[in-house]
């Protein structure tokens, strides 16, 4: 019996083309979708299993709380409580420090800028990373050992094997190469391009960190319990144990107070962001909304396999009485038809998974991510898409197979059987839920690109364009001032430069320096609060930020230069020249910027500050990404802490400033590379994670279209078949063309438009929680959605027009002799 | 045997009731041949797929095999037909995605007959059949009197006791429809109860009894000599 439903499966795929090519292709379309957007998530969601002993490894984690303050929690703690650890807790089977530096790494000429993460001898007895050379017990054996990933090994010795070669880690610092190890996969928060011991001679740190209780930001510390159980254990009781080590090794200042987490391993890429975290979070947000648009685009292209299984169903009544004549009873054709639904889920489904494939690395493009394609093998994947598989064939099977074998027989078998009278309601509802699926997608796709289109013409207060970031300026005490100076006064000769400044942060870093000005008498809790930015005297021309009280910095005046000539914080100045922007005008307790203009307020970081003379005011700043309001901000002439350079080029010569910039760096700067950026660039990057949503939301938009538009368009093939007669009669009384056409378009039109009900409030309700991270967005308005609706009702009405058209324009006398 | 007792037939579509057969009494001998004759509309068809059991009546007995099916379930009914029924249509309803020989075998399949038997016997009825060669062919490949001794072939190769036919010659041309009368008296000759639904008085000339209906009644019914 198996075997007949298999060919009879088969040669109805092969029989009704339309039928075959239309369920086909939307089932493949919708699986490519599901398993493209699976595989990200699978990636998300399995962060660190494949580590051995992922189980077993805990990282100690630090919160630091003070009075009236928000509290800083970070995924890092203070270095020197690994030794106090180890003693305290014997049981453990290791434990590690890791900190990640970037160094200029040397190999002869060649030279590049890399990760080196510095740990403890027992890092690899911590994490058992594959070595392709050397091996875990020896590779940090020696303190200037060195183990590379595949990649950087490749990078530095191209084929040959670099065990027992010389790296410079930041001149003059060499280093042996002990080992290589297999690239990490992309699920782990791990970044170990190259990996050396923390007293290595290069590494910075090497402060003496066993002794160090001063920074609970230095590094990240691990420990690996003993068993999967020890590790539960030590989840609940690590944190007491860590405080009561903390207390007792270390004086903490009144007010303040440490807490710890012991945070197992594989939940850290899911857990809250913490400062310090060495990968971005995974965000559930963004995951369950992937999660969401996965399910009903599969669903909702397994609906053409519904909605044109009951629709042709007409055409297998006859098929279905007989059967039943020759004897066969309902659940035996209930089989028949599910199996028949499962095979071309199946065949759908395996479409699209071998479609996913191809496209795996245009959709790892698409979301940004270096996604693995071995995902896409991963039984544990492949198991979860088979379970999933099962549910979908279930999901479409069940109906058709349902309304096809209880067609009553005496009836089916003069072909007469109309449908249930659910059957129709339960195809249009089919209908409605697909539309309302491309509608909402379309929307919320609108309204994203209308955002984005915002966020990136909205002026700032400052112009980003034509202005390189140079990155990696080196800060190294006295010598930095003079080096800034040197640098920027060469720069600033060549004819295709036409400003230089340097600053501690670039806009499109999120600061988060704060302070609070007092007023007479208040303290820091009752301050007003604003951003702080240190910056060089040059800042404000250099971004065309235009004063409108008041002046900009002078280089003449001793306010404005006291930290040129005091490059150090050991001798504090009187009273400091400060700029602020609007925004902060209540800050300083000043109703306009002319009144603000030679306040003197001091200026408070929790801890102390000083007085600030209020020289200028200029119009507010975007500074953060707009997801941020406008805040207060001050900016303060503190060129020796500065960090990159921006320069403003002349754009038609702007070869000429890049080479100029290189050749000034070089002679400036020998010992370092660099690293040239586009502010604006740099501007328009943190808002990738949007523009990607976007393309994901344009692409998935036109996704579930073109599934509810085939569907329909085959709905629309099947009953107008099947209503030929209808015309017929409707004709031969007198009805136009036209009419006929109207009459057909409105029966399709309906549940388009019901599908409004539904899109509307879901795209309503998801776009304003997105909207909501940003301070500044465009209006939510009822036009995205309008223009979403009139879309989708015309591409429905153009899918099936055609149908209509040709149904509406049969003669009478043919339509007629129909039966 | 076959036995109608006041059996009633109503359609209702929601305010209009149609009745199809009013209060039918009829019986019908194990291997008699039955013509039931009446212009369009007055009931015949629906008489047959009670008798087929492919419709249950409103009211009244259907006694078959010394059951009363008239309230069987659908499972029930399934079973009955599988036992005892063969049906021949006039569009002679053969599966167009199957080749000849698994139209044929359709009716083996659901009676769970193992492989090798089916064989055996759709080969067997195909050859009696005069279409063994046409065996894998499709429906649409064949003449209208060639799909119809596939349709016989169907409805013969489980050896029914009752055989149906809903006028089996009103698609063929009078050659055909003489072959296809043939077929019905040499089964009839082997022991089947046959009932024929027809226009054609001529063809309803090789029945042993005629039943005439108008409006959903018998309105008369004459043996006639074999």
């Amino acid at each position: 019996m198996f075997g007949h439903w298999l060919t009879m499966a088969w040669r109805v795929v092969k029989s009704d083309k339309a039928f075959t090519l239309i369920t086909m292709l939307s089932l493949s379309v919708g699986a490519m979708a599901a398993v493209l957007i699976g595989s990200f998530l699978h990636e998300e969601l399995n962060h660190e299993r494949w580590l051995t002993d992922s189980d077993r490894i805990l990282r100690v984690e630090t919160t630091f709380a003070r009075a009236g303050r928000p509290p800083i929690v970070t995924a890092t703690t203070f270095p020197a409580l690994k030794p106090a650890l180890d003693a305290r807790l014997p049981e453990l089977a290791a434990t590690s420090r890791l900190t990640l530096q970037w160094n200029t790494i040397e190999r002869g000429e060649d030279r590049e800028s890399y990760q080196v993460a510095f740990v403890d001898p027992e890092f690899f007895d911590l994490f058992k990373l594959p070595f392709v050379e050397g091996d875990a017990e020896t590779a940090l054996a020696t303190p200037n050992s060195l183990v590379l990933s595949e990649t950087a090994a490749k990078r530095f010795f191209g084929g040959e094997s670099p065990i027992g070669e010389i790296l410079v880690i930041e001149r003059p610092f060499e280093s042996v190469v002990t080992g290589v190890v297999r690239d990490l996969p992309n699920a782990t928060h791990l970044l170990a391009p190259m990996i050396a011991r923390l007293d290595n001679e290069a590494a910075r740190a090497n402060t003496p960190f066993d002794e160090n209780w001063d920074s609970f930001s230095a590094a990240q510390l691990y420990a690996k319990a003993s068993s999967p159980e020890h590790a539960a254990r030590l989840v609940e009781e690590l944190p007491s144990t860590v405080a009561s080590i903390v207390a007792a090794s270390t004086e903490i200042p009144d007010g303040v107070t440490f807490s710890f987490d012991a945070t197992p391993i594989r939940a850290i890429h899911f857990s809250a962001p913490k400062s310090g975290d060495l990968k971005p979070r995974g965000d559930p947000v963004q995951l369950s909304l992937f999660a969401a648009i996965a399910t009903v685009l599969l669903v909702v292209s397994g609906f053409n396999f519904v909605i044109l299984s009951v629709a042709r169903g007409a055409q297998r009544t006859r098929e279905v009485g007989l059967r039943k004549a020759v004897g066969a009873d309902r659940g035996v054709l209930m089989k028949q038809y599910f199996v028949e639904s499962a095979l071309f889920t199946l065949g759908g489904v395996l479409i699209g998974y071998a479609a996913a494939e191809l496209a795996h690395p245009w959709f790892a493009r698409l979301v940004g991510r270096d996604l693995e394609l071995s995902t896409l093998r991963d039984p544990a994947f492949l198991a979860t898409g088979v379970a999933v598989v099962a549910g979908l064939i279930v999901v479409i099977g069940a109906y058709p197979a349902v309304f096809l074998s209880s067609l009553r027989p005496a009836s089916a078998l003069r072909g007469r059987e109309r449908a249930s009278a659910a059957a129709p309601i339960i195809t249009m509802s089919l209908v409605t839920v697909q539309f309302a699926a491309a509608i909402a997608l379309t929307a919320a796709a609108i309204i994203m690109a209308s955002q984005i289109h915002y966020i990136m013409n909205k002026p700032l207060g400052f112009e980003p364009a034509d202005r390189f970031i140079l990155h990696g300026v080196r800060r190294d005490g006295a010598t930095t001032l003079a080096r800034l100076e040197t640098f920027k006064t060469r720069l600033r000769a060549h004819p295709a430069i036409r400003s230089v400044s340097a600053t501690s942060v670039l806009p499109d870093w999120d600061l988060d320096d704060y302070g609070a000005f007092l007023l007479p008498g208040q303290t820091f809790d009752e301050g007003a609060r604003s951003l702080f930015l240190s910056v060089d005297v040059d800042f404000l021309k250099n971004f065309e930020m235009p004063v409108v009280a008041g002046r900009d910095f002078d280089i003449a005046r001793a306010r404005d230069r006291y930290f040129y000539d005091h490059p150090t914080f050991d001798d504090p100045p009187e009273i400091l020249s400060a700029v602020i922007t609007r925004s902060a005008l209540g800050a300083v307790g000043a109703e306009t910027p002319e009144a603000a203009v030679g306040k003197v307020i001091d200026f408070d970081f929790g801890g102390g500050g000083f007085p600030l003379e209020i020289v200028g005011v200029i119009d507010n700043v975007n500074y953060r990404s707009l997801r941020h309001e406008v805040e207060p901000l001050v900016m303060v002439p503190m060129a020796h802490v500065s960090n990159v350079f921006t320069i403003h080029f002349d754009p038609a010569r702007h070869g000429d400033a890049a080479l100029a910039i290189e050749a000034v760096w070089n002679e400036t700067y020998p010992d370092q590379l660099m690293s040239l950026d586009y502010v604006d660039q740099e501007m328009i990057a943190q808002y990738d994670d949007d523009r990607r949503l976007l393309r994901l939301a344009l692409t998935f938009a036109f996704v579930a279209v073109a599934i509810a538009c085939l569907g329909l368009y085959g709905l629309a093939a099947f009953s107008v078949q099947r209503r030929t007669k209808e015309v017929g009669v409707r004709k031969a009384l007198g009805a136009t063309t036209g009419q006929v056409t109207v009459l057909m378009l409105w029966r399709f039109a309906v549940p388009v438009v019901v599908a409004n009900v539904i899109a509307w409030p879901a795209a309503f309700f998801a776009m304003r929680a997105w909207l909501g991270q940003f301070a500044y967005h465009v209006p939510l308005n009822v036009v995205p959605f309008a223009v979403a609706s009139a879309a989708g009702l015309a591409v429905a009405l153009a899918a099936v027009g055609g149908h209509a058209l040709r149904a509406a324009a049969t003669r009478p006398a043919l339509a007629l002799r129909v039966e | 045997m076959l036995k109608l007792n006041a059996v009633s037939k109503v359609y209702r579509t929601d305010e209009v009731e149609t009745t199809a057969l009013h209060d039918i009494n009829l019986e019908i001998a194990d291997g008699e041949f039955t013509a039931i004759m009446g212009p369009s509309g007055c009931g015949k068809s629906t008489l047959l797929n009670i008798l087929g059991t492919l419709d249950r009546p409103t009211s009244g007995e259907f006694w078959i095999g010394g059951q009363d099916v008239a309230r069987h379930s659908e499972r029930q009914l399934a079973r009955v037909r599988r036992k005892h029924i063969g049906f021949i249509f006039q569009s002679f309803n053969l599966l167009e995605e199957l080749s000849v020989r698994e139209n044929v075998e359709l009716s083996l399949l659901y009676r769970g007959v193992s492989s090798g038997e089916r064989r055996r016997k759709v080969a067997a009825v195909l050859e009696r059949m005069g279409i063994a060669h046409r065996a894998d062919h499709r429906p649409s490949q064949l003449s209208g009197g060639q799909q119809q001794r596939v349709a016989v072939a169907r409805a013969l190769v489980c050896a029914p006791n009752v055989v149906l036919a809903d006028e089996p010659t009103g698609n063929l041309d009078s050659h055909h429809g003489d072959e296809v009368m043939g077929l019905l008296k040499a089964l009839n000759a082997e022991g089947a109860t046959i009932v024929m639904v027809t226009h054609s008085a001529d063809h309803a000339a090789n029945a042993r009894r005629i039943v005439n209906l108008f409006d959903g009644r018998i309105v008369a019914e004459h043996q006639q000599a074999a």
